[in-house]
């Protein structure tokens, strides 16, 4: 059965994620590093608890993109580095099912890694009456869809590279969909052409758009997130995800070992 | 039997579907997005967009931090030959112009960046766009139009400008005591600029203020002695 298939191998991604300690180590980081700015203390009344949100949603959004490279980057190449490959695909199991495998195992484990920093962050939120916890808890919510779209383009990448170069390209589009506002901002300013005009707008709608997933100001000013951008959101993340998978098991498919 | 090339105008015609789906979706975020971005209506220079691209989703976090600086910086400026060291005093603006790029709803960045460049700087009208800036991305912040008011008064002479603003901070004002000062100076504004009157009905509301009665009446009843003392 298919859907047997992608959970043994999730399964299997779930426990080898916790079996090499860099993602446990990390997440321990980041839960320190929420902890300890909690007992900041220079901040006049007000501002301490809007900055220690805006620390802590950094933390989440920095550790989770690391936990999310270095674990979906070495998921397929890794087994091809280590030849790992041959015995998993000796077994009746199609390729497409080993790549959505893979990415619902990095997405599950990327959750357990973000949780305990989230639930850091709506602790002290009730306890200092900083907010909405439920906003803190949308908020955290989009960074995990940010970090799912991150892992479908890292699995697209690493089912025709090595892990390294599988990372570091993950990493250049994450860069590309920041930098591309100033990019169509220059080019509406310094061209008159309206072609030009048209391949920014091109780019605006086309590139993956992280910002998408950003709401952190809103959070840290206790302002609400509507249930409707919430939706339209996890479609975007549906779709750029439905996208990159579909890319990566096509190369895979093609790939010989 | 497929016919060669067939495949690859499928796989084609499916990522054109996907890109249609995805350029589809993000016009759907975006018709929400204003809602959940604070900083939608601000007009960024090209400048700001570039560094708020370039440190994407920590800007908010720099933006803290580098305030934590300005504060070393403010706190502790050395003194050389009996006098502040214009060094640090210069080392901060850029600073301040930073912060106001990466959170433009930095209220405090604008107020400190506004008074050192009256104050310390003696630079009124750079001092006064700035302001200005700060008011246009945080219309109901009471101490921006305060510190506009003052600027536009003491070191410009723009009565007028300066009493609106002053007007403005009383009616932003989060208490009496707030509002107290925002009125204060706007009536020492209009007598400045000689209107007597407008000064009088300003410490009148001054007097409607719990605990400010007494010294309403002693401006009142000053500025009423020298209207018929005057000529």
């Amino acid at each position: 059965m298919i859907s047997s298939v992608v959970a043994v191998v999730a399964r299997q991604v779930l426990q080898e994620a916790g079996r090499r300690r860099t993602l446990p180590v990390l997440v321990l980081f980041g839960c320190g590093v929420i902890l300890s700015s909690a007992f900041l203390s220079f901040f006049q009344l007000g501002v301490e608890v809007k900055f220690f949100k805006d620390v802590a949603m950094t933390v989440i959004f920095l550790f989770g993109t690391t936990s999310t490279l270095i674990l979906v980057s070495t998921q397929l190449s890794g087994e091809i580095e280590s030849r790992t490959i041959y015995n998993v695909l000796s077994k009746p199991i199609r390729r497409w099912e080993l790549v959505v495998g893979k990415f619902v195992g990095a997405v599950a484990a990327i959750a357990l890694c973000v949780a305990p920093m989230v639930a850091i962050l709506a602790f002290f939120i009730y306890t200092d009456r900083g907010g909405s916890i439920l906003e803190a808890v949308k908020a955290s919510y989009l960074l995990w869809l940010a970090f799912a779209v991150l892992s479908a383009i890292a699995l697209g990448i690493a089912s025709f590279s090595t892990s390294i170069v599988a990372a570091s390209l993950s990493v250049l589009v994450f860069v590309v969909s920041y930098l591309k506002g100033a990019v169509t901002t220059y080019v509406a300013l310094v061209s008159r052409s309206p072609a030009t005009a048209y391949l920014g707008q091109a780019l605006y709608y086309l590139l993956p758009n992280f910002e998408n997933f950003n709401v952190r100001t809103a959070v840290v000013h206790d302002r609400i997130v509507p249930w409707a951008y919430l939706g339209r959101t996890t479609l975007y993340a549906l779709v750029l995800v439905a996208f990159f998978l579909y890319l990566g098991a096509q190369i895979f498919e093609e790939r010989e070992f | 039997m497929t016919a060669p090339g067939t495949p690859w105008v499928r796989h084609a015609a499916i990522i054109a579907g996907f890109l249609a789906c995805l350029a589809g979706a993000q016009v759907l975020v975006d018709a929400y997005r204003p809602l959940v971005n604070d900083e939608a209506d601000v007009p960024f220079s090209v400048a700001a967009v570039v560094v708020r691209s370039f440190v994407g989703q920590v800007r908010g976090l720099l933006a803290d931090f580098l305030w934590l600086r300005v504060d070393e910086y403010q706190h502790r400026r050395r003194i050389v030959g009996g006098d502040l060291l214009r060094s640090d005093d210069e080392a901060l603006m850029p600073l301040v112009r930073l912060i106001t790029w990466l959170n433009p709803h930095f209220v405090d960045a604008y107020a400190l960046g506004g008074q050192w460049l009256a104050f310390h700087f003696d630079r009124p009208i750079e001092a006064t766009a700035f302001y200005e800036e700060g008011i246009q991305n945080n219309p109901q912040s009471f101490d921006l139009l305060n510190g506009a008011a003052w600027v536009y008064w003491r070191f410009r002479h723009d009565y007028p400008t300066a009493a609106k603003r002053a007007a403005e901070a009383a009616r932003v004002a989060p208490d009496d005591i707030h509002k107290f000062q925002a009125l204060w100076l706007e009536a020492h504004i209009l007598a400045s600029a000689g209107d007597t009157s407008g000064a009088i009905r300003v410490w009148r509301q001054v007097g409607q203020i719990p605990g400010y009665e007494r010294t309403a009446e002693v401006w009142i009843a000053r500025l009423e002695g020298s209207r018929t003392s005057r000529p």
